[in-house]
């Protein structure tokens, strides 16, 4: 007991010299997430909330400012997500709040921010319809049209092909994705014989692929998630589809991705919005900064997810600073005005937002995997390399 | 359009599909057979022995199929205990009870889950048993029919355990007369215990297939649950072989609505077939009428 | 734990106890927005699992899938609004009745079963709802769900302006009082003759028909009550959070924890299914949240395996007399 109760005095009297020393600048952010940490989810939430943790480290650490970070789990739950922004906005009184994950949960949780008139910065729903009506306080680094315009240009532009089959998860996201996509393509003149919704839990993905077969398709369009790809990469496998790319939405080409699938991820395209190194030139250090301290802390690599998580808990603790001075009452509307004025090169590109939130330069871009790594292809002026076209990782046409 | 090799390829599909089906449904048919108990664990019992399959698979590079009795093994003593902390304690009691109880130990397991090994998604990933095979005009691939042929087995081999042996006979008496099997000596208690173990086991075999077939994942069990409650009552309570004939019913009709309507009515076709069998003829199609 | 051996109270006194526990409730919460929000989804699981209780608890038919009702009046009364046009109150007593259709629809084939047979194929029914809704996307905009809906208009009371959109306590005092009217209905109804042929179908169908009880028609009827009023507090739910999709609406947690919660209160009893969804609400918010960030439900699920394995009538079934 004795040499615990020392060890409690040495840590208050550290801290005593840390805190006279370091002279912290204004009083401590405080600053709200929520995110699925249960539920199905959960696994996009606790990257989520790995990459925000740190930003809020590193920010410390810079603006010399303490940040009091506080996360609720809403459980991949729309009436959690609203209940955990009413706790963060009204008990705990934070200063903005950063996180959500899901169109489903933001869409409510962010109705929820407005009436507390406090700033929400997401980067996990990209549903039109959450923008549709104006909120003030709500804002988010990606949207849907990012994600269609890579792979309907790339299809368009590179593959030149003729007839597409578009398959996707029913889940809102993907509904809306592939909505979109069907759209651009057949206003390009590009014909989709076969577009069609699977469930979530689908285990056999034969009799869809085949139809796809029949069909016969040039391109493979699958706007799903991690377990989607694994269960159509490897019926397409047994099946032999004979088509000439695959190309798919977010998740592929992560590190777990290319783990699961080995080399049966050869070839696959998948939009980004940030793998490691697809950073504008000008945004290069930054993203190499970020990387390495995700590394120390957490060691492993960054996902784009945790990556955004990052970008927003950055943006949105600086807005926080910028707008309210160091008098120490950071007001909502301040901290708003900070977020429209933003205008700055991030790892995803150019981050500024329109007056309803939207972001105003968000675009994904298209990879292929080649040889395990991901090369970006399109668009035109951020490739890498040159697609390998016809090309998918079992023999196909 | 749909050509005649689709219609094919899809049935095949449907029928090895549906033969993992009746093994994912063994443990949960048996143990409600048996005991009357509807365990809704049991989808978390399965999920173990996917796990337990893939970290051998990932820490030692044990192949899957080795791993089989490992994952049974640990998935059986899960459900012993689970049956001596808790289950045995309200085993005379209203069903209700022992179907909350086993809810309740689920939500324990799955949450366990998440705790130990994070929701990310896992795929047992063995190339060789993904290679394609050619078959005149029609692809499976070998895993499929290994796990077919294991699915096919264990149900085989259930059903001559409680047929031919003495333990698998003592099982069959106490599930249909209770009191007689206790007066003829049989020991009723270990008995149940026994049943409820093997199911739990029967379970964990389900887990490594599933793994090499899709994933798994704390979310997984449920999921299983509910699909293994809804084969057991289309192959009628009680009937351990007719599960390969449900799984196979519900595997081509599943894939036969993809082809012919559209692959959103999946679940829909399962869960209608369901209902119209439960209220057209409530014992199953090879239960007995009562 | 076995509280029924240091207390006995009747019914009536109960449930004076539960309502005036709810009634100054938010007093003890200062009107904190956050916590009357988790209790407004605490009393619209009490009153479920009150409507619940009904069927399980006094006519002995346990249901697997009360949250097909649940989505039923959400969904119904939501589209009413939004695409008909209505105003929320009527909207919300029609989605109700709508309620009561899929109870005649599935009733009818499955009240034939018996046992788990009927709760089965209740899942059954809340399994193909769910999936009808997700896939009748021009009707119901499919997994997008529906944004926007409409809160309750505001009320006036002389001077008084009740707002359903913004304030918390309005929302808490209307499904306080939804919770009460469903409570008084199913104890009133409990004790007329129709709750005496509850009582008896529970205790023995065939002995029931033998003195000449309508068994088949007690069951339907009370499943349409039970029914009426879970639809009833999905409607109210659909107002109250402006949003649904087919997993929040149709979410399997609406079947089970009215389950769980009348496990706690008592299944014989008819107030104790409420008490049971205040008590797990506020055990998961005020205890079991403070331990893990994620996975709290670990303890829930242990929780629920003590009381079912040793108190198996429910923390408060015998303190409870009937009465």
């Amino acid at each position: 007991m004795g040499s615990r109760m020392i060890k409690k005095c040495w840590c208050v009297g550290l801290l005593l010299v840390f805190g006279l020393g370091t002279a912290w600048a204004a009083p401590a952010i405080k600053i709200g997430t929520h995110a699925p940490q249960s539920g199905s989810l959960a696994k996009h939430g606790i990257e989520q909330i790995k990459g925000i943790r740190l930003a809020a480290e590193d920010f410390e650490k810079k603006a010399k400012i303490k940040v009091d970070m506080i996360v609720y789990d809403d459980e991949s739950n729309p009436q959690k997500a609203v209940s955990a922004v009413e706790k963060l906005a009204g008990v705990d009184k934070v200063n903005a709040i950063v996180g959500g994950y899901g169109s489903n949960l933001v869409g409510p949780a962010s109705e929820a921010s407005e009436r507390y008139d406090t700033p929400y910065l997401t980067m996990g729903a990209v549903d039109t319809k959450l923008t549709a009506k104006k909120f003030k306080n709500f804002f988010r680094l990606n949207n849907m049209p990012g994600y269609v315009m890579a792979q309907a240009g790339a299809i368009k532009d590179i593959f030149a092909a003729k007839k597409v089959g578009v398959i996707y998860s029913s889940l809102a996201a993907t509904t809306e994705i592939a909505t979109t996509l069907k759209g651009l393509l057949q206003k390009g003149g590009i014909a989709v014989p076969v577009f069609e919704k699977f469930e979530k839990g689908t285990t056999n993905y034969k009799p869809i692929l085949l139809k796809i077969k029949d069909a016969g398709c040039d391109v493979l369009v699958v706007e799903g998630y991690f377990e989607d790809y694994v269960g159509t990469i490897k019926d397409a496998k047994i099946l032999n589809l004979p088509v000439k790319a695959y190309v798919g939405a977010w998740g592929i080409g992560t590190p777990e991705f290319v783990r699961e699938l080995g080399n049966m991820s050869e070839y696959i395209y998948g939009t980004s919005i940030w793998e490691r190194g697809t950073a504008p030139q000008k945004a290069k250090k930054e993203e190499a900064e970020i990387v390495a301290n995700y590394k120390s802390k957490y060691q492993e690599d960054p996902s784009y997810i945790a990556m955004l998580g990052y970008l927003t808990g950055k943006y949105m603790l600086e807005a926080i600073v910028q707008g309210g001075g160091t008098a120490g009452t950071y007001s909502p509307e301040k901290t708003r005005n900070a977020l429209r004025a933003l205008d700055t090169m991030s790892p995803i590109g150019r981050v500024a937002f329109d007056e309803k939130g939207d972001p105003r330069f968000f675009t994904c871009v298209l990879f292929q995997t080649q040889q395990g790594e991901q090369v970006v292809i399109y668009p035109l002026d951020r490739a890498k390399g040159v697609a390998r076209y016809p090309g998918v990782p079992w023999g196909g046409k | 359009m749909i050509s005649y090799n689709t219609i094919i390829q899809s049935i095949l599909s449907g029928l090895l599909e549906g033969g993992n089906y009746a093994l994912y449904s063994l443990g949960l048919a048996f143990v409600f057979g048996i005991m009357q108990i509807i365990n809704m664990a049991h989808g978390e019992f399965l999920v173990l022995g996917g796990y337990i399959a893939y970290w051998l698979l990932v820490k030692w590079g044990v192949n899957p199929l080795m791993a089989l009795p490992v994952a049974a093994l640990l998935a059986g003593g899960t459900s012993f205990l689970s049956y001596r902390i808790f289950i045995e304690r309200i085993r005379t009691t209203v069903e209700l009870n022992t179907l909350i109880l086993t809810f309740g130990i689920g939500i324990f397991l799955s949450n366990l889950y998440l705790q130990l090994w994070s929701a990310d998604l896992r795929s047992i990933s063995v190339h060789w048993m993904e290679d394609p095979v050619h078959l005149g005009g029609i692809y499976i691939s070998l895993g499929e029919i290994v796990t077919f042929v294991i699915s096919f087995a264990a149900v085989f081999f259930l059903h001559l355990f409680l047929r031919r042996t003495k333990t698998g006979k003592a099982i069959r008496i106490t599930a249909i007369d209770r009191d007689a099997a206790a007066l003829s000596g049989i020991n009723v208690e270990r008995v149940d215990l026994l049943a409820f173990s093997i199911g739990g086991a029967l379970a964990g075999l389900g887990g490594p297939l599933l793994g090499m077939l899709s994933f798994v994942s704390p979310n997984t069990g449920l999921h299983i649950t509910v699909k293994a409650f809804i084969l057991t009552v289309l192959a009628g309570v009680g009937s351990i072989p007719g599960l390969i004939v449900a799984g196979m019913m519900l595997g081509v009709g599943e894939a036969l609505t993809v082809t012919f309507v559209s692959s959103s009515f999946r679940e829909l076709f399962g869960f209608t077939l369901f209902l119209v069998i439960l209220l057209a003829r409530p014992s199953g199609l090879f239960g007995k009428r009562g | 734990m076995k509280l029924g051996n240091f207390f006995q109270i009747t019914e009536k006194t109960a449930a004076f106890l539960t309502f005036g526990f709810v009634l100054i409730l938010p007093v003890v919460l200062s009107f904190n927005p956050y916590y009357l929000s988790i209790f407004i989804i605490a009393l619209i699981l009490g009153a479920v699992s009150l409507s619940w209780n009904l069927l399980a608890g006094v006519c002995g038919q346990v249901s697997f899938g009360h949250a097909a009702f649940f989505g039923i009046g959400a969904y119904g009364s939501s589209l009413l609004v939004l695409k008909a046009g209505w105003n929320p109150f009527g909207a919300m007593i029609i989605a109700a009745f709508f309620g009561v259709m899929g109870a005649i629809i599935i009733g009818t084939p499955a009240f034939r079963l018996r046992g788990p047979y009927f709760a089965l194929s209740i899942l059954g029914f809340a399994e193909v709802v769910k999936l009808l809704t997700l896939n009748l996307t021009w009707l119901t905009d499919g997994s997008q769900g529906l944004f926007n809906i409409p809160a309750l208009p505001a009320i006036r009371i002389g001077s008084m302006t009740l707002d359903f959109f913004v304030s918390r306590t309005t929302n808490y005092y209307l499904a306080a009082f939804l919770m009460l009217a469903i409570y008084l209905v199913i104890y009133f109804l409990r004790h007329s003759n129709t709750g005496l042929a509850m009582s008896a179908v529970h205790g023995d169908e065939e002995t029931a028909a033998g003195i000449g009880v309508p068994v088949f028609r007690t069951k339907l009827l009370t499943l349409m009550v039970s029914a009426f009023c879970t639809a009833l507090m999905g409607a109210f739910y659909a107002h109250y959070v402006h949003f649904l999709s087919p997993d929040s609406a149709f979410d399997g947690s609406w079947s089970v924890m009215p389950i769980v919660a009348s496990l706690f209160g008592g299944m014989g009893t008819l107030i104790g299914p409420s008490i049971g969804a205040l008590l797990i609400t506020g055990l998961d918010e005020f205890i079991f949240k403070q331990f893990f960030e994620t996975g709290h439900k670990l303890f829930f699920g242990i929780l629920l395996a003590v009381v079912i394995v040793w108190t198996p009538k429910g923390l408060f079934g015998k303190s409870i007399r009937k009465k």
